[in-house]
């Protein structure tokens, strides 16, 4: 069926500015991951999440019984109300959190930090299906849930994502002089006076924060894709940090604008054809070399 | 003036005379509907005829329990007079979503264009503990796959021409004249697989998943087992080793399966065991040739009829 | 005792530095006034840089006492410890120097803007202000550094290794920038070298650093050439056994 442009804002408000929102916010957080190569926390930590939501379906006839949900009876806990929502979000709080943290506390010994996050992905793989297999409601709930569709995002959820972003959005702009600095040059910070351990626990809270409530309202693929691919295409164009933050958020943008053109165009799910739009304008992004036919440093 | 007046009345008898026969055979109104799956839809046509207008979300060939919604089926649920779901949790992974994003009160539960099919059917297997404390299930209101069952397409056109009648009081005789032309159609074809049943009572099969529970209670089929052990719950390594040792002194047995089940794990077991595999339709469009409700069961009942004879 | 006088810098009574429970340095003793050039030398894993960062405020001294009054500290770290990922302009890397003054959100102020351009003026960079900072030699990355730790307007310039990796003419230019800031603006320098040749002809103290212990070396002591470059070989030879055994 052929998607009328007339509707498209009429019944995707939510979705189109959800979609924008994460392609604006997400690639500011991901910048950070990209500079201090961590670029694999991006993929770790949205499966954190998905093992915490899991864990969370799995636990939740327990759950109900012992603490409670919103005074919610199992069956009602298990549709998409406010209350549901609000505890597969806190379980995937808990779930990135306390993965950072192990990430953090790991990283201070030696070894292979990439080895150190493949690691985690792949016990937060395998906890996610054995949390999803003991779900009270099969894996295929859990796996919808986890897949969170933008084009069917809810109001609350809508305002959960709004109200992160925007503050995940405003302290990256608040703090960004120390939070470049201490991930550039941690000595030098502190010789200036700046508290690096204050600003590296602001940036896991920014990080975890944006991951959690991310993977639940547009997927944890799209968060991967939108806190990866738009830095590194900026990585090729930009001339100075500040272009760098820029071209990021533009390409963020851009990816969510073409991937929504892509999905009400060819009427095709809006979470992958986000990922398919990043990946076009990082494509995009390397023409310049090609053409040069050289690389940059 | 009166030549011209005379001439004027003919024309407009002849006029009123091909309107209301133009009324007659098109359909004033256009019911646009919207089905959660292609065997409703095929259903929906049969009775709205040509005034409605049907979309189904799923396809034939996809799992239904899980379904990766598309814009088009967002506006096409925002603009529907009529939302026709099975229920019973079938859709239960993807509808709320499609409806609370669709914002159409008139379709919502409980809307005058809701219809629960699953209303009003008895279904098999409800859990005794319906509160799904007791673990993974997928199937917490009894198993949902009953328009695999060939007693339900009464009951399912049925709901269907309640739905139509709410939402288009105006097409009554039209509506009604069309199901009593499907109802017996339906009438005709169970009793054809009534007979055919005769052939294949008795036989045995191992299933993948529950999908074709009804069918295989109908044509009177002995399940030795289910290659999950919960519905929607992938095979653990005991319930495999457990099931294929309860085969192993079975014979002339086939496994059924369905296009989105597992059929790595399911050709596993028939190396393991010898026995044939046969893939049935799971839903209208899920292979060439299977276009309606009535054909898909044929399809099914022959393949099973020409699987199990060869055993 | 360490010697004070009201116008010390630093001063750094009887205190040890360490990482865990491995102590590293013990009881170093250390006064720095202003318009001194002093170099820390010693052998590879000797603890210099340890006292470098007990120094600049890193590391907690474990035991004895470091005051450092209201000393404006600049450091100019190795510029091989920066990653090169980061798609900074000499310009911006520069600003950082000012961040310690600015209110949160800012990242630049009309007058540091002015400052950082001097700065840069200074270190003989000026026009290449918006030149990528990773696409730089060795030697104007070294420069850059140090343009950024003039920008903290520092009374004290700690320098770890700056003409390490990078070329005669280079290192001659680093040097005399160096002493024209001691020599002009009274700019007190501690600096963490090997160069035996450099350190000479520049610092007029030299801290000398070896299986914990900080001791004093005069200028005339490291003018005497074989002494210390005796003593950087014999570090050399023990660490090469150390490596063995």
């Amino acid at each position: 069926m052929e998607v009328e442009w007339s509707l498209v804002w009429e019944i995707f408000p939510l979705s189109i500015l959800a979609a924008l929102l994460a392609g604006l916010v997400c690639p500011q957080v991901g910048n950070f991951l990209f500079l201090r190569r961590t670029g694999f926390y991006g993929v770790a930590l949205p499966q954190f999440a998905a093992c915490g939501v899991a864990f969370g379906f799995a636990i939740m006839p327990w759950w109900v019984a012992h603490v409670g949900i919103g005074g919610l009876d199992l069956d009602t806990a298990l549709e998409d109300t406010h209350a549901a929502v609000n505890y597969h979000m806190a379980w995937a709080g808990v779930f990135t959190f306390g993965g950072l943290g192990i990430l953090y506390l790991f990283g201070q010994k030696p070894g292979s930090e990439a080895a150190r996050i493949a690691a985690a992905f792949a016990l937060a793989s395998a906890g996610t299906i054995l949390f999803a297999h003991a779900s009270p409601t099969g894996e295929i709930f859990v796996h919808e849930l986890l897949r969170g569709s933008i084009l069917v995002i809810g109001l609350h959820e809508f305002e959960t994502l709004a109200v992160a972003f925007g503050f995940v959005a405003l302290a990256m702009w608040w703090f960004q002089r120390g939070l470049l600095l201490v991930s550039f040059d941690p000595d030098t910070a502190r010789v200036l006076g700046l508290g690096v351990r204050r600003y590296e626990a602001l940036l896991v809270v920014l990080i975890g924060l944006t991951v959690t409530i991310g993977s639940l309202t547009v997927g944890p693929v799209v968060l991967f894709a939108l806190l990866v691919l738009p830095p590194l295409a900026a990585s090729h164009l930009a001339r100075s940090l500040r272009s760098f933050r820029w071209i990021s958020s533009l390409i963020g943008l851009g990816s969510a604008a073409l991937g929504l053109q892509l999905s009400f165009a060819f009427d095709l799910p809006l979470g992958p054809t986000i990922v398919a739009g990043a990946g076009i304008l990082l494509g995009l992004s390397l023409l310049p070399f090609l053409s040069l036919g050289k690389s940059r440093t | 003036m009166v030549v011209k007046t005379t001439r004027g009345s003919a024309k407009g008898i002849l006029y009123a005379l091909l309107t209301s026969l133009l009324l007659a055979s098109i359909p004033l109104a256009e019911v646009r509907v919207v089905a959660t799956i292609p065997d409703l839809a095929d259903i929906v046509r049969e009775v709205g005829g040509d005034r409605v207008k049907v979309t189904a979300i799923a396809k034939g060939t996809e799992n239904v329990h899980e379904v990766r919604i598309r814009p088009s089926q967002i506006i096409a649920t925002d603009r529907a007079d009529l939302f026709v779901q099975m229920g019973l949790s079938l859709e239960h992974a993807w509808v709320p979503g499609l409806l609370t994003a669709a914002r159409n009160q008139d379709v919502s539960v409980g809307g005058k264009g809701f219809v629960n099919c699953g209303e009003g059917w008895e279904a098999l297997d409800v859990p005794a503990d319906a509160s799904r404390k007791r673990g993974a299930d997928l199937h917490p209101n009894g198993n949902p796959h009953f328009n695999l069952d060939p007693h339900s397409g009464p009951h399912m056109a049925r709901k269907i021409l309640e739905g139509l009648l709410r939402v288009d009081p105006d097409g009554r005789e039209y509506y009604e004249a069309n199901f009593a032309t499907y109802s017996k159609a339906l009438d005709v074809a169970l009793k054809r697989w009534e007979k055919q049943r005769e052939r294949l009572k008795g036989h045995k099969i191992v299933v993948y998943h529950t999908e074709f529970r009804y069918l295989t209670k109908f044509l009177g089929l002995e399940v030795l087992g289910t290659i999950e052990p919960k519905p929607g719950v992938p095979p653990t390594p005991s319930h495999l080793i457990k099931l294929i040792e309860s085969l192993k002194d079975q014979r002339g047995f086939v496994i059924v399966t369905a296009a989105w089940s597992n059929n790595r794990q399911v050709a596993e077991l028939s190396r393991r065991t010898s026995a044939p595999v046969v893939e049935l339709p799971g839903m209208v469009g899920s292979a060439a040739g299977v276009d309606t409700w009535i054909g898909s069961m044929d399809v099914r009942i022959n393949k099973l009829i020409a699987a199990l004879e060869k055993e | 005792m360490v010697p004070q006088t009201g116008s010390c810098l630093l001063s750094m009574t009887a205190a040890s530095f360490g990482y865990g429970k491995q102590e590293v340095i013990g009881g170093a003793s250390i006064a720095i006034e202003p318009a001194e050039f002093i170099a820390v030398m010693g052998p590879n894993g000797s603890g210099k840089t340890t006292l470098m960062r007990g120094v600049l405020g890193l590391l907690e001294a474990r035991s004895g006492r470091v005051d450092r009054g209201d000393t404006r500290l600049g450091y100019v770290p190795q510029r091989e410890s920066l990653d090169r990922l980061y798609p900074l302009t000499v310009l911006e890397v520069v600003r950082m120097g000012a961040f310690g003054r600015l209110r949160h959100w800012r990242t630049k102020s009309r007058g540091d803007e002015n400052l950082c351009l001097q700065m840069l003026e200074r270190v003989g960079l000026e026009g290449a202000h918006s030149k990528p900072f990773s696409s730089l030699s060795g030697g104007q990355r070294q420069r850059v550094l140090m343009a950024r730790a003039l920008v903290m307007q520092p009374q004290l310039l700690v320098l770890d290794e700056p003409t390490s990796g990078v070329d005669q003419a280079a290192a001659e230019g680093i040097r005399d920038l160096l002493l024209s800031m001691v020599r002009e603006e009274g700019l007190a320098i501690l600096l963490v070298s090997h160069q035996l040749e450099f350190v000479r002809t520049c610092a007029s103290r030299a801290l000398w650093v070896e299986g914990g212990r900080v001791t004093e070396k005069s200028k005339e002591s490291l003018l005497q050439n074989g002494s210390v470059e005796a003593l950087l070989a014999a570090g050399k030879k023990a660490a090469k056994e150390g490596i063995q055994a």
